[in-house]
């Protein structure tokens, strides 16, 4: 269990030194890639059923899905101050606030009680499916803020890395999906069908037509690419704004989710 | 009318409003809500800044809508949490949904509203101070006590189910210090402090912070006493080896200074230049040639023109081979224009140019000196099957101006292969010239060669190092640089004559190279003129030499005559001495490898002038040895 002592290095690491963004990117990188080889590795190696030879336990990768999820939403933290402070008295306080984020047609539980309830498997996909629908905007997001006013290269570099640590968290989540704790889970996985998600063939080696399907709501469409692209500079930095928050919330919400789980399946050993 | 009425009533109501004021009450002023607090992602409380209150009896209420909601809620508790606070549950809250929050107060006179605050449960979390801090002393056997810190989360926080994680920070100071010492703990609920001083009061707190939130307060100080046995014996220990290894240390420092000359001859032992006995190095730097090639006991250097004659007599240097001789040279001697390329490089040989069966002949004397004189194939024979190992390479080195002095190397090597310095390896640059003959070196006193053990016989000795024999010993010692100035009346049979001054003025070396040594062991240096090819006596038993002798002629019995003296009054020195030198060039083809060219200096009865000339004693010696 190196890695989990590894990981929690890191993380102390990272919380500790807060003003150190170069380290803790680099570090995260550095974890990232680890992760992503290992992940590969794991696939390669594991049947969703069979679960033969040496595998890296379930609760190693629980753990660096946490330490992933949660250097994403520091760096999500960070682009929100960034527009925050930058853009505050320019916003429309209503247009940004009160409007509901694309991904509010997920039901996510509200309180402890809430998401104590919900089943570890169920967990995963409720994550995937948050992470998931953040792929396009993220992307659009990143080519936009080129456009932002008085936008620094670190806000770029961050919304980068936010979107490859976000594909990278999927690729860690995918791989736990195929344990077999989770095996139900990437029944379920084929019904989020959308984007490029779904496209990889290597992901649902055992999807069958879905029995039941979760009301986890439908899949979220985000309907914001215009007015992020709008020529007016108010609405567009509004839009901005407004992705900012809701990203902030759903990657937190995404590594509280990840931590309840993992608790979950470290106490129910067995499980 | 209207307008009559309307000033008036605006005055009355002014006044009635002053009237008011001037009673002291006026609308409240605006609430501020100041913090908003969670202690554990469950619940959460919002405390608000009255402003004044207008000198009546304010109410204040909180209302709030959640995003996503068109409902005004009122806060459901203001007391829980004290004055001008409202207490949110767990049924109120919920976590990642924004709180649109506003208070309002409200007077007879009228009401205020704060500015609306907003709120996201999962970005206000401020847990309370970790509980139930333990300060213990541990001392586990054999190794240092510690102080151990241990404490608890605070009650609220769930933990155990992931729903929040709390990191630890530590802090700590002596009861009579001003500054804290901080430590980090991360996630765990212990820490250990190590370094204390002992016998005094320490004071310790501890705080916490969720993952994405506030640090929360500190702890309340809890002391503990340290005792005063509680030892510190790693420090008086470090200090005690840090002093001593001090000490030490200043001690070598001074031995070292105090020796340092012998120390250093010691471990880095002076590179053995070029000595020639009786020769006085300050010549050289005062740098009259004339004093300097005098102390040779080169008389007439530079050389007059009457001795060109001589020189002309007995060595005849090819120009054109010798202009050969820089690339011949360079070419490492297999290149050589030297008759028989029989003599290969026997790579574990140590071949110098002119290596090793054929005395030098092939390789080195063919490109420079005479050619056609070498017999070369056969000398080759001879030679491989003495094995003689002498290599008398003489390297001519052009003085100063138009002086040539050879260099006579000699340098016993295996028994099979001249040492001479192996052409592959290093030294390309010293040509060799093939002394044609050591024959008529006894013209006259001014005749006189230089051998000078050419430099490449380091580089045999390099070259025998790196060449792997079995058993053989490889002795490199001798590089015997034996100088000849290049006196042209000399009778000396050595090559370089000014002939080769156009190879000298490309480098201004010239040299003398051995054309064979047959089987007693003779040096035979090989001149220009066809007329001897006479045989050197054999070298002596290996000795190392590190002295110049200058070779004034050869005799006829193949002796080397050297000419320590200046004054050249010993040819017949020379002869001995060449004989010396010779017999020290030729090894004990039988047994060992180790041939070389020893001078050994204080043989050498014309050790006169403390120039380090070769003593032709020792080479008679040697030669009669």
């Amino acid at each position: 269990m190196w890695t989990a002592a590894a990981l929690q290095h890191f993380s102390k690491t990272w919380l500790k030194v807060s003003g150190e963004r170069h380290l803790h990117r680099s570090l995260v990188m550095l974890l990232a890639m680890w992760s992503l080889l290992l992940w590969q590795d794991v696939a390669a190696q594991s049947n969703s059923t069979n679960e033969t030879g040496y595998q890296i336990s379930l609760l190693d990768l629980l753990d660096r899905a946490i330490t992933l999820s949660h250097y994403i939403h520091t760096l999500s933290s960070d682009l929100y101050q960034e527009v925050e402070t930058l853009h505050s008295q320019d916003i429309d306080f209503f247009a940004v606030y009160t409007t509901q984020c694309h991904t509010a047609s997920i039901s996510t539980p509200a309180n402890k009680e809430q998401a104590l309830k919900i089943q570890p498997k169920d967990f995963i996909i409720l994550v995937i499916r948050l992470l998931h629908s953040w792929e396009e905007p993220l992307s659009h997001l990143m080519i936009e803020s080129v456009r932002l006013p008085r936008v620094t290269l670190s806000f770029i570099e961050k919304a980068h890395s936010v979107q490859e640590y976000i594909q990278l968290l999927l690729e860690g989540l995918k791989q736990i999906t195929r344990r077999r704790k989770f095996s139900r889970s990437s029944l379920e996985l084929s019904q989020i069908c959308s984007y490029q998600f779904c496209t990889s063939p290597d992901i649902f080696t055992d999807t069958k037509v879905a029995p039941q399907i979760r009301n986890y709501g439908n899949s979220p469409v985000w309907t914001q690419l215009p007015s992020l692209q709008s020529s007016d500079g108010k609405e567009s930095l509004n839009t901005f704004h407004h992705l900012c928050r809701c990203l902030r919330r759903d990657t937190h919400k995404a590594e509280t989710f990840l931590r309840v789980l993992k608790s979950q399946v470290a106490r129910h050993s067995n499980y | 009318m209207k307008e009559n009425v309307t000033p008036t009533m605006v005055f009355i109501l002014l006044l009635f409003l002053n009237i008011r004021l001037l009673n002291g009450e006026s609308p409240p002023g605006k609430p501020v809500i100041f913090k908003c607090r969670s202690p554990e992602k469950e619940t959460f409380t919002c405390w608000w800044k009255p402003g004044t209150n207008g000198g009546l009896p304010t109410n204040y209420t909180l209302t709030y809508y959640k995003e996503g909601e068109n409902i005004i809620y009122e806060c459901p508790d203001y007391n829980t949490s004290g004055p001008n606070s409202c207490y949110f549950n767990k049924k109120y809250t919920s976590i990642w949904t924004l709180y649109v929050i506003r208070v309002n107060a409200t007077n007879n006179m009228g009401s205020n509203a704060s500015d609306p605050r907003l709120v996201d449960v999962a970005y206000i979390v401020e847990p309370n101070p970790p509980q139930n801090i333990t300060l213990e002393i541990k001392r586990p056997e054999n190794r240092k006590p510690y102080l151990w810190i241990k404490w608890f989360p605070p009650a609220l926080v769930d933990i155990t189910s992931g729903w929040l994680i709390l990191q630890y920070e530590v802090r700590l100071r002596p009861e009579n210090a001003a500054e804290w010492e901080v430590h980090f703990s991360g996630q765990q609920k212990y820490f250990k402090i190590l370094s204390l001083y002992p016998g005094q009061k320490y004071f310790v707190q501890v705080r916490c912070k969720p993952d994405h939130g506030f640090w929360s307060k500190w702890s309340p100080e809890t002391s503990i006493d340290i005792p005063s046995d509680f030892k510190m014996s790693d420090t008086t220990v470090w200090i005690f080896v840090a002093i001593l290894f001090a000490v030490l240390c200043l001690i070598m420092v001074w031995a070292v200074a105090l020796k340092s000359y012998s120390m250093m001859t010691c471990i880095f032992p002076p590179v053995p230049g070029p000595k020639i006995k009786g020769f006085d190095t300050h010549l050289l730097e005062r740098g009259k040639t004339e004093e300097l090639l005098g102390a040779f006991g080169c008389q007439d250097f530079p050389p007059t023109s009457d001795s060109e004659d001589l020189l002309v007599e007995f060595l005849e240097v090819d120009d054109s081979e010798d202009q050969q001789l820089m690339p011949a040279f360079s070419k490492e001697y297999p290149g050589q224009a030297v008759k028989s390329q029989h003599l290969d490089l026997d790579n574990d040989s140590g071949h110098g140019s002119c290596d090793s069966p054929s005395f030098l002949s092939e390789k080195c004397g063919g490109p420079w000196a005479n050619p056609p004189t070498f017999h070369t194939p056969e000398v080759i024979k001879k030679l491989e099957s003495l094995e003689a190992n002498i290599t008398c390479t003489w390297d001519s080195q052009a003085k100063s101006t138009k002086d040539k002095i050879l260099y006579f190397h000699a340098n016993g090597f295996r028994s099979s292969t001249w040492p001479l310095p192996q052409p592959t390896q290093h030294n390309p640059r010293s040509p060799y010239h093939s002394i044609a003959e050591v024959s008529k070196l006894a013209k006259g006193p001014k005749a006189a060669l230089d051998t000078v053990i050419h430099k490449a016989s380091k580089d045999a000795l390099q070259s025998s190092k790196t060449t792997e024999t079995g058993g053989e010993e490889r002795a490199m010692e001798q590089m015997e640089v034996v100088r000849f100035p290049p006196k042209t009346e000399q009778d000396t049979a050595w090559v370089l004559p000014q002939e080769n001054a156009p190879f000298i003025s490309a480098k201004p070396l010239d040299y003398v190279e051995i054309h064979k040594v047959n089987r007693d062991g003779a040096l035979s240096l090989t001149p220009k003129q066809k007329d001897s090819t006479e045989q050197v006596e054999k070298p002596r038993a290996p000795e190392i030499i590190k002295e110049y002798a200058k070779v004034a002629r050869v005799t006829e019995n193949n002796i080397l005559v050297l000419m320590p003296d200046p004054r050249g009054q010993n040819i017949a020195l020379f002869e001995e001495s060449a004989k010396e030198a010779l017999l020290s060039l030729q090894q004990n083809q039988a047994e060992k490898n180790m041939a070389y060219f020893t001078v050994t200096p204080n043989n050498f009865r014309l050790q006169q002038d403390g120039l380090g000339y070769l003593d032709p004693a020792s080479f008679m010696s040697s030669f009669r040895g």
